[in-house]
């Protein structure tokens, strides 16, 4: 119990500091957000009408420590860009950017997991070097340029595939998955890369153990022990993988949600700064501090899981 | 291992499926007509009377409707009053409404509605004006339901044109969430970060004017790679790209271009060193090669432009100004030599990164300006911090930046008026002021005379650099017709049809 409760304060201070330092850059930032929406034609006296109606009128530390005030009811305060409650613009986010997680993590492991165990037990062989050799360029490859590339290839000239939007799952799950392969794609190449090193590197190392050597003297078949042993056993690694792939997915990929058209976390983060929206850019790091202490603490419930003789601590 | 091959062949077939199944269904039922296109901002407002960017204009133009309208080029049309009478004076406006007007919530349109507009408009309801554009309106009547007397404090040439301002259904409060106008098209939805979707307004009163489409999905996209992927793979009708990137878009796809009433400048700060000096800003207006700039940013696709006017706006373009800083490295020489400068400068440019554009014209009058020894120096800045020291603070030497068109030369020259809160060259001359001042009373053919002449006063002073009026580019499916560019930023959907 008190490692959950020192868990929960070292978040609510973090949460704190990070909240203190936006709002100091904010200060120092030049920049007035009426002005950055209306452009270079705002007429004075309707820049000074949308000013009223955002309440930017009143002292900053005073809209700021509103804004903490909120924060304990649950309100996480108005967007100035959108002109919508903060929470409903997150959660919106959230559906495209958690989508777009859980899909590149699938293909991440559909691609990773196989191809390193595969790489492992053939490791003399002429198509491993050719698999290493992919592997290493599609980890050297940046996500954006996959990205295009892969749009090109599969939206552009086959059509197979739609190069920009994205689809609810509550509107059509076909089409929520099509909208979601190819920026999956363009992020679970690279991620997958990683993952295949991991798991070659574990897989080998685990069959040198002595519990295998013991295994097959009981007469035990390759595939049994492979499955049953070497790769269960070799899990720990992957699971670091994806949890960092997850928490870095779930923080918004802003060059790839952009080259897609998707308005998630990425587009939110971007557009929250340039056009000085306080209040969004504090619920979103907010939801981004959130993130990643729970990605971690996920990740050590699953270790527990995956080798018992892990326990939390 | 085998079964593991399967599983991997299986869900391969699975996705190849799930490829195939979606590729365009057969329309067996008619399905309704619509038509896709691209913006590069999200809309600033959904209210119109609180909205400034040219981008949400574009759209909302067909949304919204105010008194008058304007026509391809930019001349006042009916809209919804289908006449008026100005007095004598110039004092006294009176508008005779269409009887037939509904708005998109099925409420009729009265004088009550246009009495509403104007009083929040002008502040005459007691509130804070919303448009200081309205401040001269003293008074507000409605004599009958479909007659509104607007009266001035003073005569204003440019006013008729402002009453294209939206007018809005009196006491409905939503309209920056659920926005309600007269226009062709009706507002459905608008996602953050992914598009506004518009319908054909089957009501509209105007027969010539009723959309041929029965809606349109209005896709915000900030990359302009994904606007030519979109366009290529299928998800587009239509896409506004920058002229390079047109030629990327190959297939069976029309392109429009035309100039759009810009004005991309140079800016030099008239009240800081060395640019208080005329000569200098002379000398810089002889070295810059204008036309080569639009060779090597624009693709040939701009127009050049000799003072801060478009030859958009034919009637009031001042065409006598073309040669009069052809380029000439010698006399830009002499002229820095007689200004103390034969030593050469250092200046510092100060560019908008976010506008790729600007940075690459930067790079090109940084190669230009060697020429006569001026060593200049380019500072990237946010948008938003641009906004706020160049453009409010005017804490800057030199910038580059494009003005967009408006229909009215007022509202395009007076922003170099002396002590005018946006004239951010701090550009300052007596009879330039006084003739922009004279203008707004004067007649027709002498305001058309006044606004030439203050184009020869602006090039004759070298205010600013002027460089060009970059063209607008328009790509569209081969079979969608009708695309028609305005002098001001405006995508007129009710005209767009598919063949």
């Amino acid at each position: 119990m008190i490692f959950y409760l020192k868990k929960a304060a070292g978040l609510l201070v973090t949460l704190i500091l990070v909240s203190v330092i936006t709002f100091g850059v904010f200060q120092i930032l030049p920049g007035n957000p009426v002005y950055i929406i209306l452009g270079v034609d705002a007429d004075p006296a309707q820049a000074a009408a949308l000013e009223k109606a955002l309440g930017l009128d009143r002292p900053m530390a005073e809209r700021y420590l509103d804004w903490i005030a909120g924060l304990f009811r649950g309100d996480l305060g108005m967007s100035y860009r959108y002109q919508q409650p903060v929470s409903e613009l997150l959660s919106s986010a959230l559906e495209v950017t958690g989508s777009l997680a859980v899909v590149t993590l699938v293909l991440t492991v559909l691609i990773g997991v196989p191809v390193g165990i595969w790489l492992a037990g053939h490791s003399h062989k002429k198509y491993s070097v050719i698999v290493s050799m992919l592997s290493q360029v599609s980890l050297s490859v940046p996500g954006f340029c996959m990205a295009v590339f892969l749009s090109s290839v599969f939206a552009v000239s086959l059509r197979w595939l739609p190069s920009m939007g994205f689809v609810s799952w509550s509107d059509s799950p076909v089409e929520w998955l099509r909208s979601l392969l190819l920026p999956s794609l363009s992020l679970a190449l690279g991620s997958s890369s990683v993952l295949i090193r991991y798991v070659k590197v574990s897989v080998t190392n685990q069959q040198k153990q002595d519990y295998v050597r013991t295994a097959y003297s009981k007469g035990l078949k390759k595939t049994r022990v492979m499955y049953g042993h070497v790769v269960r056993n070799s899990l720990i690694p992957v699971i670091t993988i994806l949890g960092m792939t997850a928490a870095d997915i779930l923080g918004g990929s802003i060059i790839i949600e952009n080259v897609f058209s998707m308005p998630g976390i990425g587009r939110l983060i971007s557009v929250s700064i340039t056009s000085r929206d306080l209040p969004l850019l504090q619920g979103l790091t907010l939801y981004l501090a959130v993130i990643v202490v729970v990605c971690n603490f996920v990740v050590d419930l699953i270790y527990s899981v995956v080798d018992p003789r892990i326990r939390l601590k | 291992m085998k079964r593991q091959i399967g599983i991997i062949t299986a869900m391969t077939l699975a996705m190849t499926g799930m490829m195939t199944i979606s590729a365009p269904a057969l329309a067996e039922e008619e399905e309704p007509v619509i038509v896709r296109a691209s913006i590069g901002a999200e809309p600033d407002n959904l209210n119109p009377w609180m909205s400034a960017a040219t981008d949400t204009e574009a759209i909302f133009l067909n949304v919204f409707e105010g008194l008058v309208r304007f026509d391809e080029t930019g001349a006042v049309i009916p809209g919804l009053a289908e006449e008026w009478e100005i007095s004598d004076d110039g004092l006294t406006y009176t508008f005779h409404l269409r009887d037939d007007v509904t708005f998109h919530n099925g409420e009729q349109l009265t004088a009550e509605d246009v009495v509403y507009s104007y009083e929040t408009l002008s502040g005459l309801n007691g509130e804070d004006p919303i448009s200081s554009k309205f401040a001269t309106i003293t008074a507000i009547e409605a004599p009958d339901d479909f007659t509104v007397i607007l009266t001035l404090s003073e005569a204003n040439s440019a006013f008729l044109q402002l009453t294209r301002v939206a007018v809005l259904p009196e006491g409905y409060e939503e309209q920056s969430t659920a926005p309600v106008g007269t226009g062709p098209f009706a507002f459905v939805e608008y996602v953050p970060g992914q598009k506004m979707v518009l319908e054909k307004y089957e009501d509209y009163y105007d027969e010539e004017r009723m959309p041929q489409i029965d809606g349109a999905e209005i896709y915000i996209m900030t990359d302009e790679s994904a606007v030519v992927n979109a366009l290529q793979s299928g998800q587009l009708d239509l896409g506004t790209v920058y002229a390079d990137t047109a030629d990327y878009v190959i297939g069976d796809f029309e392109v429009y271009s035309s100039p759009q009433n810009m004005v991309q400048l140079f800016a030099l700060n008239n009240s800081v060193e060395p640019f208080d000096d005329v000569r200098v800003r002379q000398a810089f207006n002889y070295v810059i090669d204008k036309q080569q700039i639009i060779d090597l940013v624009f693709s040939g696709y701009a127009t050049e432009l000799y003072s801060n006017f478009s030859p958009v706006m034919a009637v009031y373009y001042n065409d006598e100004l073309t040669d009069y800083y052809a380029t000439d490295v010698e006399k830009a020489k002499e002229l820095m030599k007689e200004a103390g400068y034969e030593d050469g400068l250092e200046i510092t440019i100060t560019v908008p990164s976010n506008y790729q554009k600007h940075v690459d014209t930067a790079q090109v009058i940084v190669e230009q300006l060697k020429q006569i020894n001026v060593d200049a120096e380019i500072e990237l800045i946010e948008w938003g911090t641009w906004l706020e020291d160049v453009y409010t603070s005017f804490d800057y030497q030199t910038t580059i930046v494009g003005l967009t068109g408006k229909l009215d030369p007022n509202d395009i020259l007076a922003r170099y008026t002396t002590g005018f809160k946006r004239n951010f060259m701090e550009y300052s001359n007596e009879n330039f002021d006084k003739l922009i001042s004279d203008a707004l009373t004067a007649s027709e053919e002498e305001r058309v005379e006044m606004y030439k002449e203050c184009q020869k006063i602006l090039t004759e002073d070298a205010a600013a650099v002027w460089i060009s009026d970059p063209n607008q580019i328009v790509i569209t499916r081969s079979d969608l017709k009708g695309y028609t560019f305005y002098p001001v930023g405006f995508m007129d959907l009710s005209k767009l049809y598919f063949e």
